[in-house]
């Protein structure tokens, strides 16, 4: 088994553990049997969306346009199981309700047709609206660690418990905007309905408190289902992780990959365990784990540990480091474009410049004036090169100017622009990884003063390589 | 246990105290000593410090004091009410209304009167259940502060950097002076926002930490949340002020802050928050330690940073261990924690309680090779500040205010709640067992008490402790122990 399945593996294995969290919270939430095989099938689809939301290596694109074109289909499917959770528990619950109601009136349905209760419809509406309106907030996914590392069982306790809480709230407003949306089309809605599948609604009212008192519990279901289960998620991956320092020849339970592995690992997520795991044996009073990265290999008594860890370590900082100047020289040169774009745009129309320029220099060749000027370049160009040269700037300013009126039409920069600074937020946006990694190794380096023996940091220190990413951010905040 | 009896020498009137050699302590009659700068031997490089002098109006926070110089004019209940609600909240509103000042609509009244009430037993049920609940705002702070006498205090808290010479020190007018070894230097931390009118978003400072391995970062506690400030450019001239402001729902006022060993974690409790916050102050995250019961009042990482101390307002403590963030649980029989302070090897933990003149040590250190399961750990006694009365001049010891114990834990410093000595205890701390002994008493000018104690740590080369006092006439002593 490769290193990079090895690695998908500790993840996957973390998802089965927050699924079966997350199925036995289902039971927890007053879900009946009968209503617990459809519900847990949306919950492991949605397992599957949140795990594979976690696997995937974040990229970064330039225009909303290319975000659209690349992530479209996965987006849409994302937003289709929101929806699919949604309508499952609404169905749920509409069904509570109608088993609730034993007298059914239906004086607004013809004889031959079926007859649907308007609550059922309302119900599940409000089940596709309120999970709309998670996907849209909130999303699948937090990328941010916790801060401290608390026992599984204590996190989600307190975890579910504000959920819970928070839940109650939060579902109120979008209950309130979804009756007035409701209010204000439910009629058509119903209409299209009956026309499309040839039922007829028992007519129900949108004022009944008990109605809006039912919907708000499902739409309370609804966002503490779906945040309980990303927080599972969470709590479930983010676990903290010893990665054993060196490879074990005996078989053991210890996790089978080494930090220094982990930390080359291609997923984010196995990367940051790996750097956050660094930094905790790196900053430990504990030096067990640290006398391995400074002990000589047995034979050969080489620093191998150390020298690949570091090797690993200050490779991923170089790489971020790259990145980050490239962002910050791409931000310059569109300062650079800017501010020669402004020289452009002088006010003094370019007919006008050009033709001054024209008349100046046929005043100097008249009475012999020569440029005296020290700093000046001096120009060798016949008059036919200073046309060609005109005629480039023209070709420029236009183009310029055409790609000005274009981005300024409406919607257009919207979709097809660049942000100043969009790419550098990325790089941004995650640094918790490089932080830690930067933190463990500043660390290593001071405990080595005490504890490394044979002096194999000392050796191998490469005391610059830190800094750079200080110098970048330097840069980047003057 | 030792006591205040057990010292050999008592301060004589008239005297103060200005330095420590030898075990010996130094001490001159008041008038030959300059009563704004109490530096002595060895401290050249250390500022001059009188706050007193350097504010040119005492501002302070309450807004009731603010209020007596304005003018009242005539305005209409509603305008009244509105005015009220904005600035006092709810209850204030409802009570303006309840007793308005002229002839108004009387069902108007009626129906004020109803609700307030009703809001009232509402209040006391809830006070029924959590007393803490009474004291809010500036009154929690007043009585869960390190500082004694908080609110009128010049000096509202003092706080050296661990690792460079820069003193910080909060003022009465909740401005921040940063002194540095360049005494040309001072640079004065405030902040001002505009909202509708000018505000000190700094105010009411609690509490202030400078963040270890960095040289500029300051974390500041006050009413609206944590101050985290950045101070470049110092030595080059004129400096340049950042800050970020950390806020959390119910999160207010800050009573208490404390980085962690390495800087990356903040800890922050507040008087109307069960939770304590864990910040990540790069990320402006935080996560919270959920305990059901009364807020926290004082909070304290031991030195190796394997120890989180955090006390409530009521009479559970606990201590948390840092890799799996457990509490243990430990409850007073009566009163609240007023001070603490860890050992430098975060083994021993010392504290004073509100309601006892007596310091307690709990030891942390993994002893467990003869101990039973049936043998509780408990909380030594080991000094017994009960007032003692002397002969000459007022009594001395009483309730502890505060306790600062230096970093090579050679030295203890108690202050009083009603005694303007300070207690120093000699102290020496192996791995099994705390030793301590009387040393002697630090006594300010007249009638002059210690708001704020705390010890600057050893650095560059100096080998010494300095003991900084902030006396309540505005003026900062440093007492080194040579």
């Amino acid at each position: 088994m490769s290193k990079e399945q090895i690695c998908r593996r500790i993840c996957n294995i973390r998802f089965v553990e927050a699924l079966m969290y997350s199925a036995a919270l289902q039971l927890l939430l007053l879900t009946t049997i009968v209503w617990l095989v459809p519900l847990l099938a949306v919950v492991l689809l949605y397992g599957i969306c949140i795990g594979h939301e976690y696997l995937r290596k974040p990229h970064y694109y330039p225009t909303r346009a290319l975000w659209i074109y690349y992530t479209a289909v996965r987006t849409c499917t994302v937003f289709a199981i929101h929806v699919f959770f949604g309508i499952v528990t609404s169905w749920m619950h509409s069904n509570y309700a109608n088993a609730a109601e034993t007298e059914i009136n239906e004086p607004s349905c013809e004889q031959s047709r079926y007859c649907a209760n308007e609550t059922s419809l309302m119900s599940i509406l409000c089940g596709v609206y309120v999970s709309s309106y998670y996907f849209y907030v909130k999303g699948p996914t937090v990328t941010d660690f916790f801060i401290i590392h608390q026992n599984i069982y204590i996190r989600a306790r307190s975890s579910l418990v504000t959920i819970l809480r928070s839940s109650a709230f939060q579902s109120v407003g979008p209950l309130f905007t979804y009756l007035l949306f409701y209010v204000a089309l439910g009629s058509s809605i119903k209409f299209y309905i009956s026309a499309a599948i040839n039922i007829d609604f028992q007519d129900a009212s949108v004022f009944n408190v008990r109605q809006v008192f039912d919907l708000w519990i499902m739409s309370t279901h609804i966002l503490c289902n779906m945040s309980s289960i990303s927080a599972l998620f969470k709590i479930c991956i983010e676990k903290s992780t010893t990665f054993p320092v060196m490879e074990s020849q005996i078989e053991s339970d210890s996790v089978p990959i080494t930090l220094n592995d982990a930390l080359a690992s291609e997923i984010s997520v196995v990367q940051k365990l790996a750097s956050c795991d660094l930094f905790t044996l790196a900053s430990s009073s504990d030096a067990t784990r640290r006398l391995h990265i400074f002990a000589l290999s047995i034979p050969g008594g080489h620093p191998y540990s150390w020298i690949s860890l570091s090797t690993t370590c200050l490779q991923l900082m170089d790489a971020y480091c790259d990145q980050l100047v490239k962002s910050i020289e791409q931000i310059v040169y569109i300062n650079k474009t800017n501010a020669s774009n402004r020289l452009f745009r002088s006010t003094v129309p370019i007919g006008v410049s050009v033709a001054d320029k024209v008349r100046f220099r046929q005043y100097n060749q008249n009475y012999g004036i020569r440029n005296m000027s020290l700093n000046g370049s001096y120009s060798t160009e016949t008059i036919a090169g200073e046309q060609i040269n005109d005629v480039t700037s023209k070709i420029k300013l236009h183009y310029f100017a055409a790609k000005t009126y274009i981005l300024n039409l409406p919607g257009i920069y919207y979709f097809f622009g660049e942000t100043f600074s969009s790419k550098i937020d990325f790089h941004l946006r995650d640094t918790e990884t490089i932080s830690w990694i930067c933190q463990g190794l500043s660390f290593l380096a001071a405990k080595s003063l005490t504890e490394d023996k044979y002096g194999v940091v000392h050796n191998s220190l490469i005391p610059t390589n830190c800094n750079n990413s200080v110098i970048s951010l330097d840069i980047l905040i003057l | 246990m030792v006591s205040l009896r057990d010292f050999s020498s008592f301060p004589k009137p008239g005297e103060i105290s200005l330095y420590e050699k030898d075990g010996q302590l130094c001490s001159l009659p008041a008038a030959e000593v300059d009563l704004t700068n109490f530096a002595a031997i060895n401290l050249s490089a250390y500022p001059e410090i009188n706050i007193s002098r350097e504010l040119h109006s005492h501002a302070t926070t309450s807004h009731d004091e603010n209020k007596t110089v304005l003018i009242q004019v005539y305005e209409p209940l509603i305008k009244q009410l509105t005015r009220t609600f904005i600035e006092n909240g709810f209850e204030a509103a409802l009570e303006k209304a309840a007793n308005p000042e002229s002839e108004t609509n009387t069902v108007a009244v009626s129906i004020a009167r109803f609700v307030l009430r009703v809001v009232n037993i509402c209040k006391t049920v809830q006070y029924y259940y959590h007393p803490y609940r009474k004291d809010r705002g500036i009154f929690s702070i007043s009585k869960f502060a390190q500082t004694r006498d908080w609110s009128r205090s010049f000096i509202r808290v003092m706080r050296w950097h661990p690792n460079i010479f820069k003193l910080a020190v909060a003022a009465c007018d909740d401005s921040i002076r940063v002194y540095t070894d360049e005494k040309s230097t001072v640079v004065v931390l405030k902040v001002w926002l505009m909202h509708g009118k000018w505000n000190i978003l700094q105010k009411c400072i609690t509490s202030m930490e400078w963040r270890p391995l960095s040289h500029n970062e300051l974390a500041v506690g006050c009413e609206n949340g944590i101050i985290i400030w950045n101070i470049t450019n110092v030595r080059t001239g004129k400096p340049i002020t950042r800050y970020v402001n950390l806020t959390h729902r119910n999160h207010s006022p800050i009573i208490s802050l404390e980085w962690d060993k390495a800087g990356m974690m903040l800890a922050s409790a507040s008087t109307s928050d069960s939770d304590i916050l864990i910040w990540c102050p790069d990320s402006q995250r935080n996560d919270p330690l959920k305990r059901v019961g009364p807020p926290s009042s004082l909070l304290k990482f031991s030195p190796d940073g394997e120890r989180l101390f955090t006390s409530t307002v009521g009479s559970v403590f606990r201590v948390w261990n840092t890799h799996d963030w457990l509490p243990e649980r430990w409850t007073l029989p009566n009163g609240t924690i007023q001070s603490a302070a860890w050992s430098p090897c975060g083994g021993y933990l010392l504290f004073v309680t509100s309601e006892e003149p007596i310091l307690y040590s709990l030891q942390f250190i993994e002893q467990q090779l003869f101990a039973t399961a049936s043998l509780a750990k408990q909380a030594l006694p080991i000094a017994d500040l009960s007032k003692i009365e002397l002969s000459n001049q007022s009594d001395i010891g009483g309730q502890p205010q505060s306790l600062a114990w230096d970093s090579k834990g050679q030295h203890l410093a108690i202050s009083f709640k009603d005694c303007s000595s300070i207690a120093l205890f000699l102290t020496s701390v192996n791995k099994n067992m705390i030793n301590i002994a009387p040393d002697c008493f630090i006594v300010g000018i007249g009638t002059t008490f210690p708001s704020y104690i705390c010890f600057q740590e050893p650095y560059k080369d100096s080998s010494h402790s300095v003991l900084t006092i902030g006396w309540s006439s505005g003026v900062v002593q440093y007492f080194p122990f040579v």
